[in-house]
């Protein structure tokens, strides 16, 4: 079985025919996400309003076994909602209801489709705050932070997404709702709202989310401090985690990045005579503030940083992180399309291995730019090319998978918030063995035994298949 | 070899030194066809486990000590016997705080703990364990052991299997190691209580310095021998703690410094570790322990309020939880299934 008229009209039956995307017009702008060489115009694209209609088209999917692939505002990086050949795509972009704030426990109940900074100025009036913050926020959706575990500048004081959901509304693949959406201080069971976070879109669709909300911090201050070379900002930044200082984040943009943004319409006024910008945001109460800014300054300092700029003004902020969430947008000026690529190291070992893909970069003739993470580690080696040219397409990929054995030999992971998707799918089994993959393998299978969820990312097919013959309960 | 007694009967426990060693005692626990009890040091075990004579005790304890501890990088590393008191020797030394923060740590280990899902008190601040284990190894029914996570504070690579193994009481498989995230060492740390009129009043005091920008290590009400106090453990950079100190003595000017008191708090812990436990929403906890005080056969009790968590000792029974939906059992059954195939663990 597979996508036919008889479905399309069930599944119009049930979502109505501005639910149902059937017209090639219609569907291909889901054929990417911003994975953006992968590329598949799906069969159908069905756009549900709620959790019981995304139960409803999930039956009638199962019962036709056809592939779905989830997807929320296709902002993702690894692929994670490349449609799939014959398959269908869920997007949430029509559930983008805020259901409730309680002010008062401080968590609030949304749909999966609402966009991740609707979310942040729903709390606002409260004095509430939602913390992970990607640099998509203003397009990409809770829904998809949920799939992909997303993280963000303000993950390294707050965490990921897992740390703040505290609740789920889950669609199995087979159609039936799974409610586990009451706020609960620890799980009843097991930890399956825990399990779900980050796993890809491929054990069902979560179609309403409970999150933590905090409150808002007395002070926030945001400091630019400028370096004469990458180096000496990465070694600032390894030297303020052996100090155990907390900052909420601290981000970089190297000279490539700075130019970028100075030359677009995000322009954050970061001087361009920098080799290094850090960015850091020291958060809290005032006393906290300062206690915090007194171990910070010294240690920046000893690395050589001039030109620190403090600000409070929440317009003076919003300028200077501009520049950093906007940094990708920029850097369309430098080609038509970019590679984003997204590793964790060691944070001892930052200076190391953002030379290691300096080298890599150089050594193929790319021209790379670095935004990332600092204080997580979380690097991101940012690659332009153009898509159009096979030949520095290929350059790309094999750029991008010796960062990944560098950063992995480095004793890191290879991923820090993108997820795997289809873009590191090779590269899974250099980070795990056929052992720890054929466990993931079984769960997945025990929430969805066809594998028809979002098939073909994250977890390689070979291991899949020797799951298979390993088939639990085996002797 | 140890014995551990459980619901009456004392019970031998075989004690691997090593993975290689709990390998193959669990290969050999399958070939025999014994289902496993896994435990730390046994001292969290649910009072109402059954074992039948067959089945087989095996304790993490002597599998001990820190694989992985860089000061520079605020994570460590350790088998599943470690004793909490020595990880949090061992990382203050370099500047961290362990958390969780729990009673009798020199008799828990790791493993048990992640096994547990226990949180501290300390997770006011910090938030639940489940939050801070990074990575596990874990042996299966056949001892063979797999990875999941790493030794980093940030990754998303493969599903969160840490997860679904904290808390899950040793059910999927015996934890070997784990990797937790650390905190920085508070330079200072002190603490205060008030004398409250009531549980209600202790809990209503404890919500007024959760609205506040104090951030307290950790809030406790405590009932002992009909007296209420409000516990409050302060902690972080000097001129902090005295903002905290003067926004405490603000919202009640009975709020004294104590440490004396540290002793009773840690005492009824113990006391209260295995009683009635029972959580709710933060805004309905006062509610909930004035429901408690007010039946005559409520013993001892220990609030916290900021996470809404009570446990008490008497006659008065814990609300009927709500069973687990249809779906979700039998998912979780196909996933207990999937991992431990031939039902070998038992929920310790």
């Amino acid at each position: 079985m597979g996508v036919d008229s008889t479905l399309v009209e069930a599944l119009r039956r049930e979502l109505g025919s501005d639910g149902v995307l059937d017209r090639r017009s219609q569907r291909v702008p889901y054929e990417c996400d911003g994975l953006a060489f992968a590329r598949q115009v799906p069969e159908l694209v069905l756009l549900p309003r709620d959790t019981q209609q995304t139960a409803a088209a999930m039956r009638l999917l199962h019962e036709a076994r056809v592939a779905i692939v989830p997807r929320g505002a296709g902002t993702g990086l690894s692929g994670g909602a490349t449609p799939v050949e014959g398959g269908v795509t869920i997007g949430t972009g029509r559930m983008r209801s805020v259901l409730h704030i309680d002010a008062l426990n401080r968590w609030a109940r949304v749909q999966a489709g609402v966009v991740n900074a609707d979310l942040g100025h729903a709390c606002e009036s409260h004095g509430l705050f939602y913390a992970p913050d990607p640099s998509s926020q203003k397009a990409c959706t809770v829904g998809g932070n949920v799939g992909e575990n997303s993280g963000g500048p303000h993950c390294f004081r707050y965490g990921n997404t897992s740390q703040h959901v505290l609740g789920l509304v889950i669609v199995t693949p087979q159609g039936e709702i799974l409610d586990l959406s009451e706020p609960q201080v620890d799980p009843q069971g097991l930890d399956l709202v825990g399990l779900f976070t980050g796993s890809e879109g491929m054990l069902g669709i979560a179609t309403e989310i409970t999150v933590r909300l905090l409150p808002v911090p007395e002070v926030v201050e945001t400091w630019v401090a400028l370096f004469r070379s990458l180096d000496a900002a990465c070694d600032a930044t390894s030297d303020l985690i052996a100090a155990r200082a907390e900052p909420s984040a601290i981000e970089i943009l190297d000279k490539l990045t700075i130019e970028a943004v100075e030359q677009s319409v995000l322009r954050a006024g970061y001087p361009q005579d920098a080799e290094a910008v850090m960015l850091l945001e020291l958060e809290g109460s005032e006393a906290s503030v300062q206690a915090n800014a007194a171990v910070i300054e010294p240690l920046l300092a000893v690395r050589g940083a001039f030109g620190l700029r403090r600000a409070r003004a929440s317009a003076d902020r919003a300028r200077l992180w501009a520049g950093r969430k906007g940094a990708y947008g920029a850097m369309g000026r430098i080609a038509p399309d970019l590679y984003v690529c997204d590793a964790v190291v060691p944070r001892r070992h930052l200076r190391a291995l953002v030379r290691r893909t300096t080298e890599i970069c150089s050594g193929k003739g790319l021209r790379i730019a670095n935004v990332f993470h600092a204080g997580d580690g979380n690097l991101h080696p940012n690659i332009s090319y153009d898509r159009r040219n096979p030949e520095e397409l290929r350059r790309v990929l094999e750029a991008g998978d010796e960062m990944m054995r560098a950063c992995i030999e480095a004793g890191g992971s290879l991923s820090g918030e993108h997820g795997i998707g289809l873009e590191k799918l090779s590269a899974m089994p250099w980070m795990f063995s056929s052992e720890d993959l054929a466990v993931m393998c079984r769960v997945r299978e025990a929430w969805d035994p066809e594998c028809r969820m979002n098939p073909g990312k994250l977890l390689p097919i070979r291991a899949c298949m020797e799951t298979r013959m390993r088939a639990p309960g085996a002797t | 070899m140890s014995t551990l007694h459980t619901a009456g009967r004392e019970r031998v426990a075989l004690l691997p030194r090593s993975a290689e060693e709990l390998s193959e005692l669990l290969a050999r626990c399958r070939a025999e066809g014994r289902r496993v009890l896994a435990i730390g040091t046994g001292c969290a075990l649910r009072e109402d486990l059954l074992l039948q004579e067959r089945d087989q005790i095996i304790s993490t304890e002597r599998m001990r000590g820190i694989i992985e501890y860089e000061p520079a990088e605020g994570v460590v590393t350790a088998w599943s016997g470690t004793r909490l008191s020595e990880l949090r020797k061992t990382v203050e030394a370099g500047g961290h705080l362990l958390t969780p923060a729990l009673p009798l740590e020199t008799e828990r280990t790791l493993g048990g703990v992640i096994a547990a899902g226990a949180s501290g008190s300390d997770r006011l601040r910090h938030g639940p364990l489940r939050n801070h284990v990074l990575g596990v190894r874990v042996a299966d029914g056949e001892g063979i052991i797999t990875r999941s996570g790493g030794r980093l504070v940030k990754n998303v690579t493969g599903y969160d299997l840490p997860r679904l193994h904290t808390g899950a009481r040793g059910s999927l498989g015996v934890i070997v190691e784990a990797s937790l995230r650390l905190f920085p060492l508070p330079a200072v740390r002190n603490g205060w209580w008030l004398d409250a009129q009531s549980g209600a009043h202790a809990c209503r005091v404890a919500l007024q310095v959760r609205a506040t920008r104090a951030q307290p290590l950790s809030m406790t009400a405590l009932r002992l021998d009909n007296r209420w106090q409000l516990h409050v453990e302060l902690a972080g950079h000097a001129a902090v703690i005295e903002d905290e100190e003067r926004i405490l003595r603000g919202i009640s000017s009975s709020f004294q410094a104590n440490e004396a008191g540290r002793t009773d708090l840690e005492q009824l812990m113990l006391r209260l570790r295995n009683q009635h436990h029972l959580s709710c929403q933060p805004a309905r906890i006062e509610e909930l322990v004035a429901q408690l005080e007010a039946d005559p056969t409520t013993g001892d009790l220990l609030v916290d309020p900021g996470i809404a968590t009570v446990r008490w000792t008497g006659a008065r029974p814990v609300p009927e939880v709500p069973p687990l939906s249809g779906v979700q059992r039998a998912l979780e059954q196909r996933i207990r299934k999937a991992i431990d195939p031939h039902g070998m663990f038992l929920r310790g």
